[in-house]
C-alpha cells in the first residue's frame, strides 16, 4: 500500500465486511472511521456538554449577598454537589472512565449500546467536568463595575445579561474553550483499548494488511494527530490577540 | 439630608445638599471619607440608612425602592471609566440610546456620533476602549453619560486616572455641560481641579458636609 | 444487579495483581513526573532571560505537547523496535516497554511544564535578572538561584495540575505490551477481566484508587505549593 491508500482509509476508517454490520443500530455509525470517526466523537461530546457543564457552572455560583437564608443553604448545597460531581470526575483518567462506560452497562442494566454511542457518551460526561470550569471562570471574569455601568444605563437584567455578561464571558472562553476542544479530540486515542474504531485503532487494523509498514503507518497517525493540534493552538494565538482588543480595559 | 452606615460604622449623617440647574459642586475630602458612598447613594447602586433623596421631584427614602425610571437618567463617570470592553466606542456611546431609550438604529448612531465629535474623538467611533488614552477612555465615558440626557451627572474621582493636559481637557467639557444646563457633582481628592471647575465646593471631614461658594474652604483639606 | 467484589477484587491471585498495579501506577508515575519536571527545567533554562523559549524547546514543546500520549507509545513501542531491527539489525532488550512508558509520558508532561514555567518566568520582574547581572552572576547562575525559584513560585499550581494529570496518563499503558508484574493499575484490571470476563468489579476498584490517589497527590502538592510559597516571598524583594 502507498502512502495516499494509507492516508485515505485513516482518514475514513478501514472498510468493514458487510457481514460484521449490525442490522439494529444506524449505519453510518459503522461504517465511519479513522480521523473522522475521532473528530465526530469530540464533536458530537463537546457540543453535547455546553448544556449540563452550563447546568453545573450555573449551580456553582454562589448566592448574593442579599438572599435570604433558605435560598443560601439551598444554593450552597448546590454548589458543593456540582463541585464534588467535577472534581471525581476530573480524578478519574479518561482511559478509566471510558472502559466504565463500556464494561458498566451490561453487566449492571442489561443494556446494550453501540460502542460509537458508549464512546460520546463517556467523552460528554468527561469533557462537561472540565468545560464546568471554564463557563464558571468566563462568567466571573466579567468586571462587576462594568455590569453597574450598564445597569446605570438603565439597561434590564436581561439586556444585561444577553448584551453584556454573556458577549464578554464567550469573548474570555473562546480560546480556553478550544483548548479544550483539541485535548478531547487527542484524548479519544484511548478508545483504541475498547476497539472502537477511531484513528488510532484504524492504524493497528492497518497492521495485518499492511505488515512491515508499523513506522511508517504510526508515523503518518502520529503526524495527523500532531498537525489538528498544532493548527488548534495556532488558532488559540489568533483568537487571543483578537479577543484582546475586546476584552481588556 | 441622607445618612449612611455600614453595620455600625457611621459614614456620615445630617448631610444635606441641594444640586441646581448649571452648578458644578465639588465635593472634597480623604480617601475613605465616604465620596464614593454618596455618589452611589445618588446613583441608586448603595442604600442609605436614613433620610430622604430627592431627584427631579422624585422622593427616595430607605424604605422606598429606587424608582426604575430614573436609572439611565442619573449620569455617572466612575474612575475607571467602566467601558463596555466588548463594543467599540460607538457602540459603548449608542448601546442605551438603542436598548433603553429604543431610538431606532440610525438615529442613535448619529446622535452618538455628534456627542463623539462634540468631545473630539472624531477618529476613534470603531476604536476599542484598550485602545484609548485615559483621557479618551473619560471622554467616551463622558459622551456615553451624557447622550442620555441625564438629570444631573455625577464624576467620581474623574482626575484620578488622567494626565495633566487631559485634565485640562476635561475641566473645559464640564464647564461646558455645566453651561448647557446638566447640574454636575464631581467627588475629587485633588482641590487643585476642584477649585478650577466648581461653582460651591464642599469639604466632606467625619461624616459631616462643609459647603461654601468660595474655593477659600478647600485649604481647610490641608488642615486635615 | 449482582456484583462480587469478594470474588474478583479481595481474592488471590487477584488482589495481589491490583496492589502490584497501583505500586507500578506509583511508581511510572513518580519517575515519569520526576523526569518531566526535570526536562521541563531544562528546557526552561535556554529561554532568555525576558522569557523567550529557544527555539531547541519551542520544537521540543511542539512535538510533544501536540501529539497524544497513546499513538507515540505505540510508535515507539512498535515503531522503534521495527527500526531498530531493520536498520541496526539489533533487537531491543525484553522489557524495554517500561522504559518507553516512562520517558514517552515525561515528554509529554515535559513539553507542558517548560511552556507553564516560561510563563512564571515572564512573570519575575526583568529587575531581578538585572540585579543578578549587576552582581556579577552568570546566566546560569542568575537563572537557577534567582529566576527559576520565583517563577517556580508563580507557575506552581499549574505544574501540579499537569503532574496530576501525568499520573492519570500513566493508564494509557493499557495499550502498550509490558510484563505481567510491571503493569500498571488499568493494565491488571484487563488482566483480571481478561481471566475472569468480570470487568465491572476490579474496574469500579481501580477507579475509586484513582480517585484516591488524585486526592492524595493534590493534597501532597498543596502542601510543596505551601513551602515553596513560605521560602520564595517575591512581595517582599521588590
Amino acid at each position: 500500500m502507498n502512502v495516499t491508500e494509507l492516508l485515505t482509509i485513516l482518514w475514513q476508517g478501514f472498510p468493514k465486511a458487510a457481514e460484521f454490520i449490525n442490522p439494529s443500530y444506524p449505519r453510518f455509525l459503522q461504517l465511519t472511521g479513522g480521523l473522522q470517526l475521532s473528530l465526530l466523537i469530540a464533536i458530537c461530546s463537546f457540543l453535547l456538554a455546553i448544556v449540563p457543564a452550563f447546568i453545573l457552572a450555573i449551580l456553582r455560583q454562589k448566592s448574593n449577598r442579599q438572599a435570604s437564608t433558605i435560598n443560601k443553604i439551598v444554593t450552597s448545597f448546590f454548589s458543593v454537589i456540582a463541585k464534588l460531581l467535577t472534581e471525581i470526575l476530573r480524578g478519574i483518567p479518561i482511559m478509566t472512565l471510558a472502559l466504565l462506560f463500556f464494561y458498566l452497562p451490561y453487566p449492571l442494566f442489561k443494556l446494550r449500546v453501540p460502542p460509537i454511542l458508549l464512546a460520546i457518551a463517556a467523552f460528554t460526561i468527561y469533557t462537561s467536568a472540565y468545560m464546568t470550569e471554564i463557563f464558571r471562570s468566563g462568567f466571573n471574569a466579567v468586571n462587576k463595575n462594568t455590569i453597574e455601568a450598564a445597569k446605570l444605563l438603565g439597561l434590564s437584567s436581561f439586556s444585561i445579561f444577553f448584551r453584556i455578561r454573556l458577549p464578554i464571558a464567550i469573548r474570555t472562553m473562546v480560546p480556553t474553550l478550544v483548548n479544550l476542544f483539541i485535548t478531547i479530540f487527542k484524548d479519544t486515542s484511548v478508545l483504541t483499548a475498547l476497539a472502537v474504531g477511531e484513528l488510532t485503532y484504524t492504524s493497528r487494523l492497518l497492521f495485518v494488511s499492511a505488515p512491515g509498514n508499523y513506522t511508517l503507518i504510526l508515523i503518518l497517525v502520529v503526524s495527523i494527530y500532531w498537525a489538528v493540534s498544532f493548527l488548534g493552538s495556532k488558532a488559540i494565538k489568533i483568537l487571543e490577540s483578537k479577543t484582546l482588543i475586546g476584552s481588556h480595559k | 439630608m441622607v445618612e449612611k452606615k455600614y453595620g455600625k460604622n457611621l459614614v456620615f449623617s445630617n448631610l444635606s445638599l441641594d444640586l441646581n440647574q448649571g452648578e458644578i459642586l465639588t465635593i472634597s475630602g480623604r480617601s475613605g471619607s465616604g465620596k464614593t458612598s454618596l455618589i452611589r447613594i445618588i446613583a441608586g447602586l448603595t442604600d442609605f440608612t436614613s433620610g430622604e433623596l430627592i431627584i427631579d421631584q422624585n422622593k427616595i427614602s430607605p424604605k422606598t425602592r429606587y424608582p426604575k425610571h430614573l436609572l439611565g437618567r442619573v449620569g455617572v463617570v466612575f474612575q475607571d471609566f467602566n467601558l463596555f470592553p466588548h463594543m467599540t466606542v460607538l457602540q459603548n456611546v449608542s448601546l442605551a440610546l438603542k436598548v433603553v431609550k429604543k431610538m431606532n438604529s440610525s438615529s442613535a448612531n448619529n446622535l452618538a456620533i455628534k456627542h463623539l465629535n462634540r468631545f473630539g474623538l472624531k477618529k476613534k467611533y470603531n476604536s476599542y476602549p484598550n485602545q484609548l488614552s485615559g483621557g479618551e477612555k473619560q471622554r467616551v465615558a463622558i459622551a456615553r453619560a451624557i447622550a442620555m440626557k441625564p438629570l444631573v451627572l455625577l464624576l467620581d474621582e474623574p482626575t484620578s486616572n488622567l494626565d495633566p493636559t487631559s485634565i485640562l481637557g476635561v475641566q473645559t467639557l464640564l464647564k461646558e455641560l455645566a453651561d448647557d444646563g446638566t447640574p454636575i457633582l464631581a467627588v475629587t481628592h485633588n482641590m487643585t481641579f476642584a477649585a478650577q471647575i466648581g461653582n460651591t465646593f464642599g469639604v466632606l471631614n467625619n461624616g459631616v458636609l462643609t459647603l461654601s461658594d468660595s474655593s477659600d474652604i478647600l485649604s481647610q483639606m490641608n488642615e486635615i | 444487579m449482582n456484583m462480587n467484589l469478594g470474588k474478583y477484587v479481595f481474592n488471590e491471585p487477584y488482589f495481589g495483581w491490583l496492589l502490584n498495579g497501583i505500586g507500578n501506577t506509583l511508581l511510572i508515575s513518580f519517575l515519569s513526573g520526576s523526569l518531566a519536571l526535570l526536562l521541563g527545567i531544562l528546557l526552561t533554562s535556554s529561554a532568555k532571560p525576558q522569557g523567550k523559549p529557544s527555539t531547541f524547546s519551542l520544537i521540543f514543546t511542539d512535538i510533544f505537547r501536540n501529539i497524544p500520549p497513546v499513538p507515540m507509545l505505540l510508535l515507539l513501542s512498535i515503531g522503534l523496535p521495527q527500526i531498530f531491527s531493520k536498520y541496526f539489525h539489533y533487537s531491543l532488550p525484553s522489557g524495554f516497554e517500561f522504559k518507553i512508558l516512562i520517558l514517552g509520558l515525561s515528554f509529554n508532561t515535559a513539553a507542558y511544564i517548560s511552556e507553564i514555567l516560561i510563563a512564571g518566568l515572564r512573570g519575575v520582574p526583568t529587575k531581578q535578572y538585572e540585579a543578578g547581572v549587576s552582581l556579577g552572576l552568570g546566566r546560569m547562575k542568575i537563572f537557577f538561584l534567582i529566576q527559576l525559584p520565583q517563577a517556580f513560585r508563580i507557575s506552581f499550581p499549574a505544574i501540579s495540575t499537569r503532574l496530576i494529570h501525568n499520573m492519570k496518563n500513566s493508564s494509557v499503558a493499557l495499550v502498550i505490551p509490558l510484563n505481567l508484574d510491571r503493569m500498571e493499575l488499568m493494565g491488571q484490571t484487563s488482566r483480571i477481566a481478561g481471566q475472569t470476563f468480570a470487568w465491572a468489579e476490579p474496574l469500579l476498584f481501580s477507579t475509586a484508587i484513582y480517585l484516591v490517589l488524585a486526592y492524595a497527590l493534590s493534597v501532597l502538592l498543596a502542601r510543596i505549593s505551601a513551602i515553596i510559597d513560605r521560602k520564595v516571598n517575591p512581595d517582599e524583594c521588590n
